[in-house]
């Protein structure tokens, strides 16, 4: 796995750490936002993968940095790196939806220090950087958060925008000035993920309706590839007629 | 593999990488100074020319030495989380034989045979990789080391540098002699960095042989 910078404004930035190279699980990308002395991860990953994800996060910042990791659902894939980054980093705050967080302690580590998310989201600052926890419930987890940085408007959408990509894939989707080609080229990969794992219409249509209203450069999901300018309103309306729910669709050949 | 080595070598490759990098930067630019400075003063300086000449060739001789010695910095990485993994697995597996031991009584024997199994695989495959952890960690102190005998070589330049600009007496003869000491100073900074790493990954070895 690579470490690849986002974004970078004096001492404010965010980095994706990509291509995996254990292809028995997943693909998932896996964020790390620097403010200041501190770091958060996004999603830091799964029980496997961790030797690769922390060994390609230590190129670019130091371990002792990372402070806090938020959990946008409870899916293994998501974080049952959690026992592991707790013997490395004892004092991490892990912020997990409330709803998961007895179900999370499964996978070990019940000593760590665990914050509860609220239904409605919250409001969190990282080293004074403001930053706001969307609630994103039933995409596809029935609780479920995204992470908003206002400042360098970059969103990060856990499950929605993932694409199941080749290994060896670019961090980002595509020129988004070409007329949408690198988009359409794209999206095919995503289709049948979000029509099998999205359950809701419902929350996928007020979904898209309150982020469409969010100044975003980058849309980042937890697989796949990054959708940056205006790849980001062409996803969001994308997945607004797409219809989702039906456990009959048949994955793409 | 306790939270304090994995923090001393983590975080210790991220700072001595770092510290190179700029150290590295500041001793090229310097090297680089002290050569077009000569230039401009053309025979008066000539004397100098060959130590200028001297610290660039050794500058790129340094880093060549720090970039085959970061190169071993991730898969150090790497393989410490290796055995970190393989403790917690290690650890889940003690949990599981405890709740069976609770529990079981007659067919103790038939599954004991079976957990034997799992324990000797667990181990050997922490045993790969401790010794896969042990030997980068060896082969990257020796790369330290080398990169060691090359700051000292630098070092010997820059103290030959210092004696050329006392001997000028042209003009210009002043800036060659602060040029020689903030070389001085800048390979004495990467000394003591790359000294303090390698403090640090033998303080780590000597800790963690004793653990094994
Ligand atoms: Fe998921
Ligand atoms: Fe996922």
């Amino acid at each position: 796995m690579k470490s690849t910078p986002i974004f970078e404004s004096a001492g404010h930035r965010w980095h994706i750490v990509h291509d995996q190279d254990e292809s028995r699980v997943i693909d998932a990308n896996v964020y790390a936002l620097q403010y200041g002395d501190s770091a958060m991860l996004m999603d830091p990953g799964g029980f496997e993968v961790f030797p690769s994800v922390l060994s390609a996060l230590i190129d670019v910042m130091p371990m002792a940095s990372i402070k806090t990791a938020l959990v946008s659902h409870q899916d293994p894939d998501i974080a049952s790196s959690l026992p592991l980054w707790n013997s490395c980093v004892p004092d991490m705050t892990w912020y997990v939806p409330s709803l998961w967080v007895g179900f999370i302690r499964h996978f070990g580590a019940l000593e760590a220090h665990i914050e509860g998310i609220p239904e409605e989201g919250m409001r969190l600052s990282l080293d004074g950087l403001p930053l706001e926890i969307i609630p994103a419930h039933f995409l596809h987890a029935s609780a479920n958060v995204h992470l908003y940085d206002p400042t360098a408007k970059i969103y990060f959408s856990g499950d929605v925008g993932a694409a199941l990509l080749e290994p060896g894939h670019s961090p980002l989707v595509g020129d988004d000035a070409d007329g949408g080609r690198a988009f359409d080229l794209h999206i095919k990969h995503a289709e049948y993920f979000h029509r099998r794992w999205m359950p809701s219409m419902h929350a996928k249509q007020e979904w898209c309706e309150r982020v469409s209203k969010l100044a975003i450069d980058f849309l980042c999901p937890q697989h796949g590839a990054i959708y940056s300018g205006q790849n980001v309103s062409r996803f969001i309306n994308w997945f607004s007629e797409l219809p989702v729910g039906d456990w009959r669709v048949k994955p793409e050949t | 593999m306790n939270p304090r080595h994995v923090a001393v070598i983590a975080d210790g490759s991220f700072h001595a990488k770092n510290t190179l990098r700029r150290a590295l930067r500041d001793i090229d630019r310097r090297a680089l100074n002290a050569i077009v400075h000569v230039k401009r003063h053309g025979r008066r300086l000539a004397g100098y020319g060959m130590v200028a000449q001297a610290f660039r060739e050794q500058a790129a001789e340094l880093r060549a030495l720090a970039d085959a010695m970061q190169a071993l910095m991730r898969p150090l990485i790497y393989a410490q989380m290796e055995i970190v993994r393989d403790q917690q697995t290690w650890l889940t597996f003690k949990r599981l034989c405890a709740a069976r031991m609770a529990r079981e009584t007659s067919r103790q024997n038939r599954s004991q045979a079976q957990i034997d199994t799992v324990e000797k695989k667990l181990r050997r495959e922490a045993h790969t990789h401790r010794q896969r952890m042990r030997a980068i960690l060896q082969e990257l102190i020796r790369a330290v080391a080398r990169l060691q005998e090359s700051i000292s070589a630098q070092e010997y330049v820059v103290v030959n540098g210092r004696i050329e600009a006392a001997l000028l007496r042209a003009d210009g003869a002043d800036l060659l002699m602060q040029v020689s000491a903030d070389m001085a100073t800048a390979v004495g900074n990467t000394r003591q960095a790359v000294e303090h790493y390698r403090q640090q990954l033998e303080e780590v070895t000597h800790e963690i042989d004793a653990d094994f």
